[in-house]
């Protein structure tokens, strides 16, 4: 899928603003200091999306919440399962344990962490291109892409914008994929804010 | 009295809602039990009033967004603790799984809901205490395993050092006696030996102690023997199946292969001087395998054939066939010589 490369830029510096913001709420809640990097963003038909995550990497975990409103979706905070785990026992400061997936407790904390990520991403989006969403409370996915992609055809979801974070967290560097599922009528929404956006 | 939150009265979850000023207006029958706060001594006070942490920056930051954006907010145990503590603090410390949600209106209310995860979390914690118990004996095992491998091997190592003097013991005896049947009894048992301390290596040599590949163990036996013969220009043909067997029929089967070869090389010669041999293992019938040592002399003694006045070599062969519930069969194959299938059962080893 294209987009030309003047909305990307003003795309990027959206979800830029976002996961600047959601750093700096994560970092007023954790004991740690914790970074995130600046995103790489591309638009992808769903159906490309495994290869772009690597659909060998059977063993995911993400957040997801719903929104509706101006545009229709899902967004999702995906990890791989190994370093979602990581990331959960360094904030809480736990020694890692190595089994695999997350139980009910690890899974809530990493729940609220892409909450606060989500939140400050889809705030910053709506905010700055006038959307009113409304969103339902996150819930915890764990499987393969597969899994990721029944939640966001559910919510008949056609596009993805995929941006590429990495959390710095202590000496970890734990990379996660925020994708942004939209219907094709919730894209075109999205490109003329942006067009309007840019001019402003 | 009724109010627009009554619905919320008997939910199994802990609800109240409070106004953008953080004032409590709603104070649910659950959340009077967990916290031990009545409704009506919250109801109408600032949230911060009793739960002072809410006058921390990051409580204002994420609630913010339940009433600016309408973003729900999580609140989790494992990020924030208990933050709604019973008063009496004799009560059983809760898990708390908080979410906030806006309630639209022309004056915006937060819903906080409480699921208490308590048995979850107990739950959670127990299996994690056994699996870390259980990582833990599995540690200890792996060590102990480690360490019965090295004794094992040590032993093995051991046991074919004692053979090998036995055997430096028995080639000085031969070396000091001049008669020539002393001699060969002698050269006989120094093989029966040996085919016990090869087996010892072998098992040293591939670190494994329960079970052992019998053809190569043969194999070894064989070359070993073909070496150390007195018996010049033997031609040995060796054609061994791979099987696995316990380490006890190894050291039957050894033993068995030295009286058989030992015996063909003694009275196998052929007319015109020379010496050939084959050796087989190969499968037979379900759970049955034939180890045949053939030569292409003479041909053995009708009596030999009979079981009467069978050489001590002959007797430890049926010896080690009745051990592995097997037989010993003669046979006089066609283009000469003499063949003896020595038949065996792969499965249970009588002890």
């Amino acid at each position: 899928m294209i987009m030309s490369s003047l909305r990307v830029d003003a795309l990027t510096e959206l979800v830029s603003l976002g996961i600047g913001r959601s750093a700096e709420v994560l970092n007023l809640i954790l004991n740690s200091h914790i970074e995130l990097s600046a995103p790489e963003i591309t638009i992808l038909d769903v159906g490309e999306l495994p290869q772009a995550l690597k659909a060998d990497e059977n063993r995911l975990s993400a957040i997801s919440m719903r929104y509706n409103g101006s545009m229709n979706g899902v967004t999702e905070l995906i990890f791989r399962s190994s370093e979602a785990g990581k990331l959960v026992d360094c904030i809480t400061g736990e020694e890692n344990r190595t089994e695999e997936g997350l139980d009910a407790l690890r899974a809530g904390a990493l729940c609220e962490i892409g909450n606060v990520v989500i939140n400050s991403l889809m705030g910053a989006i709506s905010n700055e291109l006038d959307f009113q969403l409304t969103y339902t409370v996150p819930t915890y996915l764990e499987g393969g892409v597969d899994v990721l992609v029944a939640e966001a055809k559910l919510a008949d979801a056609r596009a993805v914008l995929l941006a590429k974070t990495v959390f710095n967290v202590a000496s970890l560097h734990i990379e996660g994929e925020i994708a942004v599922f939209m219907s094709l009528a919730s894209l075109h929404y999205l490109e003329k804010a942006l067009d309007a956006y840019i001019i402003r | 009295m009724k109010t627009e939150y009554s619905l919320l009265d008997s939910m199994p979850l802990g609800a109240f809602v409070v106004s953008r000023d953080m004032t409590v207006h709603y104070w649910n029958p659950c959340m009077e039990d967990w916290t031990g706060i009545k409704s009506a001594a919250i109801v109408g006070t600032v949230l911060a009033e009793s739960f002072p942490v809410f006058l921390e920056k990051r409580y204002e930051a994420r609630l913010q967004s339940v009433f600016g954006q309408g973003t729900p907010v999580l609140l989790t145990y494992r990020l924030h603790g208990n933050l709604f503590a019973n008063r009496d603090p004799s009560c059983m410390e809760r898990v708390y799984h908080t979410t906030v949600t806006r309630l639209a209106g022309d004056d915006p209310c937060a819903l906080f809901t409480l699921e208490d995860r308590t048995e979850v979390s107990s739950r959670i914690m127990e299996a994690r205490q056994e699996l870390d118990r259980r990582i833990e004996t599995e540690k200890l095992l792996r060590a102990a395993l480690e360490e019965k491998e090295f004794l094992f091997k040590e032993i093995h190592h051991r046991v074919k050092n004692n053979l090998n003097s036995i055997i430096s013991l028995i080639h000085l005896q031969m070396d000091t006696s001049a008669d020539a049947p002393t001699q060969a009894h002698l050269g006989d048992l120094e093989a029966r030996i040996q085919s016990f301390s090869l087996l010892h290596e072998t098992l040293y040599r591939k670190n494994v102690f329960d079970t052992i590949d019998i053809a190569e163990y043969l194999g070894i036996v064989a070359e070993q023997l073909l070496e150390s013969a007195s018996v010049s220009g033997v031609d040995c043909r060796i054609d061994l199946k791979p099987v696995v067997m316990p380490v006890k029929k190894a050291l039957y089967l050894g033993l068995a292969l030295v009286e058989l070869l030992t015996n063909a090389m003694k009275y196998g010669k052929a007319t015109d001087g020379s010496t050939r041999i084959d050796i087989d293992l190969v499968p037979a019938e379900t759970g049955t395998w034939v180890l045949s040592v053939r030569d292409y002399g003479c041909g053995i003694p009708a009596t030999a054939a009979a079981g009467g006045n069978d050489s001590l070599g002959l007797k430890l062969v049926r010896m080690m066939a009745d051990e592995l519930s097997g037989s010993v069969e003669f046979r006089k194959p066609a283009g000469g010589g003499s063949r003896i299938d020595f038949s065996f059962n792969t499965g249970n080893v009588r002890t």
